[in-house]
């Protein structure tokens, strides 16, 4: 049995000007201890599907498919279940750390709140946790006491508090939201190692989300590209970058910026992918994709393709996936 | 905590409404303090003979129509005046604030019913109500703590839906859901921590105005009652004698208008202090 399982999940959102369907028909599913890293544009869904598997999506929206933890259809939980699962099965890390934690509250306290949820522990046992919880975030009690506030920390130190508070309870999943976007460069590689190391410590699955290729590319076992809420191309992660198929994909793999390849030296210009993010609103008839992409032909526009596998495991939504090597 | 008390004094002393208002205002609370252990007179002595006295060295502040100390009743004036504003206060908040959460925290229809009717009870105009509800259930300082109170309470739960409202938009609410907690244990535990220094504020202000609120009604003798001692209730002894005797109006009135002054500055220099983003445009 699957740990996570998400079947045919449309997620849509009422508007002033009407239902706008977010996500249409993503599916996919994580073992216990395997790392997904979700990729796509700005506005894609990636985010909505994290928020849609802890039912935490703004109240004008409805779900639809499944969503089975463990088996269990946790899309049908009422919110006291839910709020059982969130936490303690499930933990989140978020992108901003600056305004992810509470500024009145001490570090100590954010991070133990979790415990006092879910575990049945005395006050001792959840101080010994919670300084645990920052050793291994390698935030040593020494010099960061459970009384700080997180004004007196950096970002990087908040985001470590993060990861301790989102893997307080040992979830089996750890949903990680861009979780280097807002930190600088070598703090981002600081950041990701941690995520990767808890979560083969912990044996947690993580689902990474990030627009950053490189992000994934060290971080997990597969990936999933999205784009307008599908998914278009998913695989293991070292197959889908060395064999790129879908042309979605070979798109952001060559909006890569790389080094030396500046105008000035009358080298190539960064190459971008033409147009923009469909509009949600809009209804496309045949690929979404198609008004974007440069092997497009009548077949694309007439009817949405489905997805098909190229290899074992590694699916595209695409009829003329590119074939190279 | 300590620590952000004296930050926030440190940056008080700079702001000249607060230094300005804080003194009154410590004054007015050590006057009412004081009342407790000692007054110059007791206010029940009525001694004839000393009637409508100017300030000499024992009465320093003269004497009215009964021949009472007006010092010992400008005293005593003061403590009436702080416990009908705080207890109406204290109903305000108590109501107000958990209306305002569940407001904010529910959304839909619950806060569709809570604000409508605050709108409603707010829509009345508050002194005039008081008056009204004291003319039905009778004069009284209780009443009267009971009217200005009522009259709080859509104040407070408006600016703590407000407030409330802007956090539950943070991200560190969209943390805390993700960690199981529930809406209920947010609002109390992550919200209403940080709408505390709105509620300060706001409570400054509702202060002096529950103290204008006191002196209003028991000027028209619906408020305390006496022999207690009320600001407004010497108004209204005192205009009988205003031709010849304009002292005795003169500084109960002072004592109104400086407490409601230095709290109102209080309470404004309190915003800025409390409030980083007004800071720094001064």
């Amino acid at each position: 049995m699957k740990l996570l399982e998400i079947k045919n999940l449309y997620v849509t959102i009422d508007t002033l000007d009407g239902p706008l369907q977010i996500i249409k028909g993503v599916d996919f599913s994580i073992e216990k201890g395997e790392r997904l890293g979700i990729v796509g544009e700005s506005g894609c869904g990636k985010s909505i599907t994290s928020l849609a598997i802890m039912a935490l999506l703004p109240d004008k929206s409805k779900v639809k498919g499944q969503i089975l933890l463990n088996g269990e259809e946790i899309n049908l939980f009422n919110k006291e279940q839910m709020c059982r699962i969130r936490g303690d099965k499930i933990g989140m890390i978020f992108q901003e750390p600056m305004t992810a934690l509470n500024p009145v509250k001490t570090i100590g306290d954010q991070i133990a709140e979790s415990l006092i949820l879910h575990r049945n522990m005395k006050k001792r046992q959840i101080i010994h946790e919670v300084e645990q919880l920052l050793e291994s975030v390698d935030l040593p009690v020494e010099r960061f006491g459970l009384n700080l506030y997180p004004h007196q920390l950096s970002g990087g130190q908040r985001q470590r508090v993060m990861i301790a508070m989102a893997i307080a309870c040992k979830p089996d999943i750890l949903i990680a939201d861009e979780p280097t976007t807002a930190l600088d460069v070598t703090v981002q590689q600081q950041i990701l190692e941690l995520i990767k190391e808890l979560a083969i410590k912990f044996g947690m699955s993580l689902i990474m989300i990030s627009h950053d290729l490189g992000v994934i590319a060290q971080t997990t076992q597969k990936v999933m590209i999205m784009y307008a809420g599908q998914v278009m191309e998913q695989g293991e992660t070292s197959q889908v970058f060395k064999h790129m198929s879908h042309p979605y994909t070979q798109g952001l793999f060559a909006a890569i910026p790389k080094p030396g390849s500046s105008r000035l030296e009358g080298k190539k210009r960064l190459s971008t992918i033409p147009g923009s993010v469909p509009d949600p609103k809009s209804t496309v008839q045949g690929c979404i994709f198609a008004p974007r992409c440069s092997f497009s032909d009548d077949i694309c526009r007439k009817s949405p393709p489905e997805q098909s596998d190229i290899a074992p495991g590694h699916n595209v939504r695409c009829f003329h996936p590119v074939m190279e090597d | 905590m300590y620590e952000r008390l004296a930050e926030v004094f440190s940056h008080g002393m700079k702001n000249r409404n607060f230094v300005a208002g804080g003194i009154i205002t410590i004054v007015f609370f050590g006057v009412a303090l004081l009342s407790y252990v000692w007054s110059p007179h007791p206010i029940e002595n009525i001694n004839i003979s000393d009637k409508l006295l100017s300030p000499n060295t024992k009465y320093l502040l003269g004497t009215d129509h009964f021949g009472r100390d007006i010092l010992s009743m400008l005293i005593m004036g003061a403590k009436n005046s702080i416990i009908v504003a705080f207890v109406a206060i204290g109903i305000g908040l108590g109501i107000g604030v958990p209306l305002g959460l569940v407001a904010a925290s529910q959304r839909g229809w619950t806060d569709e019913l809570i604000m409508r009717f605050n709108d409603f009870t707010l829509a009345f105009p508050s002194l005039i109500s008081a008056i009204m509800i004291t003319a039905i259930m009778g004069p009284g300082a209780v009443n009267s703590i009971i009217a200005i109170g009522i009259f709080n309470i859509p104040v407070f739960a408006r600016v703590v839906r407000g407030a409330a409202l802007n956090i539950w938009k943070k991200e560190f609410i969209l943390a805390a859901l993700s960690a199981g907690k529930s809406k209920a244990r947010i609002s109390l535990e992550h919200v209403l921590p940080n709408t505390a220094s709105v509620l300060i504020v706001q409570a400054t202000i509702q202060f002096a105005i529950g103290i204008l609120a006191e002196a209003g009604l028991s000027y028209l003798g619906l408020g305390t009652q006496p022999p207690a001692a009320s600001w407004g209730k010497m108004l209204n002894e005192a205009q009988t004698f205003l031709h010849f005797a304009p002292q005795l109006a003169i500084y109960p009135g002072l004592a109104i208008a400086l407490t409601v002054l230095g709290l109102n500055l209080f309470g404004d220099g309190l915003r800025d202090v409390l409030d980083p983003k007004l800071r720094r445009n001064r």
